[in-house]
C-alpha cells in the first residue's frame, strides 16, 4: 500500500497540538477514598464528589473534558448496591440492560483484574424535549476489586461523555497511569487526602 | 424479568378519576376516547392504580386539553410519531390544566396510546398531584418549582408505567437515571436553565454554593470544543483511509453526516443552549444574593428540612428501586435500527489504532 503524504498529516499535527494541555508542574497528593483504597489523582484534571442512594453511595470524580475517571464506593449500609453480584446485574453495570463486554485485564493494586465496556446514554436536550434523536452513547471501561472485609466494594471506571472518541486517547492513557497508581489501604497508611 | 402483565383496569376507579378529571370541550370527536383510552392503559398498571388512587384520595383535579404544543409528526419505520413537547402541566386561573400535544390524535394509534399513557401520567399523577399534595402540607409551591424532584417525580411515573404496559425502552433519560440519579440530575443542569435553577433536598439549604459551582462548571466546560478537535480528525481520518486505503466514502456516510452536521449547526445550537444556561445561573445568583434574595432563600432553607420533602425523597427513592427492579432483564429497545453496512464510530478508531500500528508513517511517526 502506497504511503499517502498530504495536506492530512499537517492538519492533524496542528490538530493534535491543539488539543494538548498545558504542561502541569506539580502532581497532587495522593489521596485515600472511603478509608479503603489509595490513589494517584491525575494531574490538571477537575476534582467533584457527589453521592447516589441518599448519601450512602460515595463518587469521586476526576474531569478533563468529556474523559471522567471514577471512584465509586458501593456496599455501605443504604447502599443502592450490596455486592458485587447486585451491581453487575444493575443498570450501573450494563448497557441498557445488556451485559457488559469483557475486553481484557489490568493489574490493580498487585491483582489482575477483569476490565469491561458498557455503553450509557448521553443527556442531550431537557426532559421535555422530547425531539427524536438518534440514541447517542458514551462508553465506560470499569474493573471491580474484591469486596473489603466490611462488605464495601469499589468499582474503577473510565467514562467518555460523548459519542466522539478521542483519537488522541488522552482518557485511556490517564486511566492506564490512574489504575497503576492504586494502593489498598492498610490500617498504618493515613497519609494524603481523604474523602 | 419480562415487563408486567398489565392488569385489567377497575371501573370503579375510572370512574372516580373521571369525575376529577374533566375534559374540556374539543372538536375533535377522536379527543375524548383518546383521553379514555390512556387513562384505562394508566389503570392497568400497578403503579398507575397507585397514583390514581392518591390523586383521589388528595382530592386533586385537573382539565385535560389537547392544545397545538411544538412539535411535528415525524416517521419512524413508517409510523408517525410525535416529534417534539409531548405534554405540560400549568395553572390556569386557579385549576390545574394538562395540555396533551394534539399531534397525538393524527399519530400511529398503538405508539400514541402507549406513550399518551406515560405522558398523560407524568403531568396528571406527577405535576398535578404532587401540586395539591405540596398545598396540603402547606409547602410553599415556589419551592416545589425549584425542587428537581418535581420533574424526576413526574419522569419516574411515566416511565414505570412505559415499563409496566409492556412498552419499549426506548427512553435514554430513563436509563441515564437509573444508572446514576445524582449525575443525571447533573448533567440536566447544564444544559437547560429551567434545570440549572432546580436543587436537591440538601441543596435548598443553602443553594447559592451550588449555583456558583455550577456556573463555575458551564464555563468551563470544554466539551463541545473538544468534540469539535476530535470530529476534526476523524474527519481527517475518513479522508485517509479512502484516499490511502482505498476504502470506499459511503461506507462513511452516516459518521460523516453525524460530523458536519455538528460542526455546521449543533455546536452552534449547544453553544447557545449553554449560553442560556449560564445567564439564567447568574441572573438567579443575582437575585438571591441580593436584599430582595433574603427572603427567598430562607424559605428554600426552611422548605428543605420540611417533612413534606423527606416524604417526597422517600418517595423518589421508592419509585427508583421499583422502575430498576421492573426493567432488570429487559433491554433498550430502540425505535430506529442502525444504517446497515456503515463504519460506526467504534470501527473508525479500530482502523485508526490498527493503521497507526502497522503503518505508523502515514501518521508523522
Amino acid at each position: 500500500m502506497k504511503t499517502p503524504r498530504s495536506a492530512w498529516l499537517l492538519a492533524l499535527a496542528v490538530l493534535t497540538g491543539a488539543a494538548k494541555e498545558p504542561a502541569m508542574k506539580t502532581s497532587p497528593d495522593p489521596e485515600i477514598v472511603a478509608g479503603l483504597i489509595q490513589i494517584a489523582p491525575p494531574a490538571g484534571w477537575r476534582r467533584t464528589t457527589y453521592s447516589n442512594a441518599g448519601g450512602a453511595d460515595l463518587v469521586v470524580a476526576f474531569e478533563r473534558g468529556a474523559d471522567r475517571l471514577l471512584v465509586q464506593v458501593f456496599g455501605a449500609k443504604g447502599s443502592y448496591y450490596k455486592n458485587p453480584a447486585d451491581f453487575f446485574a444493575g443498570p450501573a453495570a450494563t448497557t441498557m440492560g445488556r451485559a457488559p463486554e469483557r475486553t481484557g485485564e489490568a493489574t490493580v493494586a498487585g491483582r489482575p483484574l477483569a476490565l469491561y465496556r458498557l455503553h450509557f446514554p448521553l443527556m442531550e436536550g431537557g426532559p421535555h424535549d422530547s425531539t427524536r434523536r438518534e440514541l447517542r452513547m458514551g462508553v465506560e471501561t470499569f474493573c471491580v476489586p474484591p469486596p473489603f472485609q466490611d462488605g464495601r466494594f469499589i468499582v474503577l471506571s473510565l467514562q467518555r461523555e460523548s459519542h466522539v472518541p478521542d483519537p488522541d486517547r488522552v482518557g485511556e492513557k490517564a486511566w492506564e497511569a490512574f489504575l497503576r497508581g492504586v494502593r489498598l489501604v492498610t490500617a498504618k497508611k493515613t497519609m494524603g487526602r481523604k474523602s | 424479568m419480562p415487563p408486567l402483565a398489565a392488569g385489567t383496569d377497575d371501573p370503579n376507579l375510572l370512574r372516580d378519576v373521571l369525575s376529577r378529571v374533566r375534559l374540556r370541550e374539543d372538536s375533535d370527536p377522536r379527543a375524548a376516547s383518546a383521553l379514555q383510552r390512556a387513562l384505562r392503559d394508566i389503570l392497568r398498571t400497578p403503579t398507575g392504580r397507585e397514583v390514581a388512587e392518591d390523586f383521589v384520595a388528595e382530592r386533586a383535579s385537573a382539565e385535560v386539553r389537547f392544545e397545538a404544543l411544538d412539535g411535528t409528526l415525524i416517521s419512524i419505520n413508517g409510523r408517525r410519531v410525535v416529534s417534539g413537547m409531548l405534554g405540560q402541566a400549568r395553572s390556569d386561573e386557579g385549576r390545574h390544566v394538562v395540555a396533551l400535544n394534539r399531534l397525538y390524535l393524527d399519530a400511529d394509534p398503538e405508539i400514541a396510546s402507549r406513550e399518551m399513557a406515560a405522558t398523560l401520567a407524568h403531568e396528571l399523577f406527577g405535576h398535578v398531584l404532587e401540586h395539591r399534595r405540596a398545598t396540603q402540607a402547606d409547602f410553599p409551591l415556589d419551592v416545589l418549582n425549584r425542587y428537581r424532584g418535581d420533574e424526576a417525580n413526574g419522569r419516574l411515573i411515566g416511565w414505570l408505567v412505559q415499563t409496566e404496559l409492556g412498552a419499549p425502552l426506548s427512553d435514554r433519560g430513563m436509563w441515564a437515571y437509573l444508572k446514576s440519579p445524582e449525575r443525571y440530575h447533573q448533567r440536566l443542569a447544564l444544559i437547560a436553565p429551567y434545570y440549572a435553577q432546580t436543587f436537591s433536598a440538601a441543596e435548598m439549604a443553602n443553594p447559592l454554593p451550588s449555583l456558583r459551582a455550577r456556573l463555575a462548571d458551564v464555563r468551563d466546560d470544554r466539551s463541545l470544543d473538544d468534540d469539535a478537535i476530535a470530529l476534526r480528525k476523524w474527519r481527517i481520518v475518513i479522508e485517509h483511509l479512502v484516499a490511502g486505503h482505498g476504502m470506499e466514502r459511503r461506507r462513511f456516510s452516516s459518521v460523516s453526516e453525524d460530523i458536519e452536521n455538528f460542526l455546521e449547526h449543533e455546536r452552534a445550537l449547544q453553544n447557545k443552549a449553554s449560553d442560556e444556561v449560564e445567564e439564567a445561573i447568574q441572573r438567579r445568583i443575582d437575585s438571591l444574593d441580593s436584599p430582595q434574595g433574603r427572603e427567598p432563600l430562607r424559605r428554600l432553607s426552611r422548605s428543605s428540612r420540611s417533612e413534606y420533602l423527606g416524604s417526597f425523597e422517600s418517595r423518589l427513592a421508592r419509585y427508583r428501586t421499583r422502575l430498576d427492579m421492573e426493567t432488570r432483564g429487559r433491554q433498550l429497545e430502540p425505535l430506529t435500527p442502525p444504517p446497515p453496512d456503515q463504519i460506526g464510530y467504534k470501527e473508525l478508531e479500530k482502523l485508526y489504532q490498527d493503521d497507526l500500528r502497522d503503518n505508523p508513517r502515514h501518521w508523522g511517526l
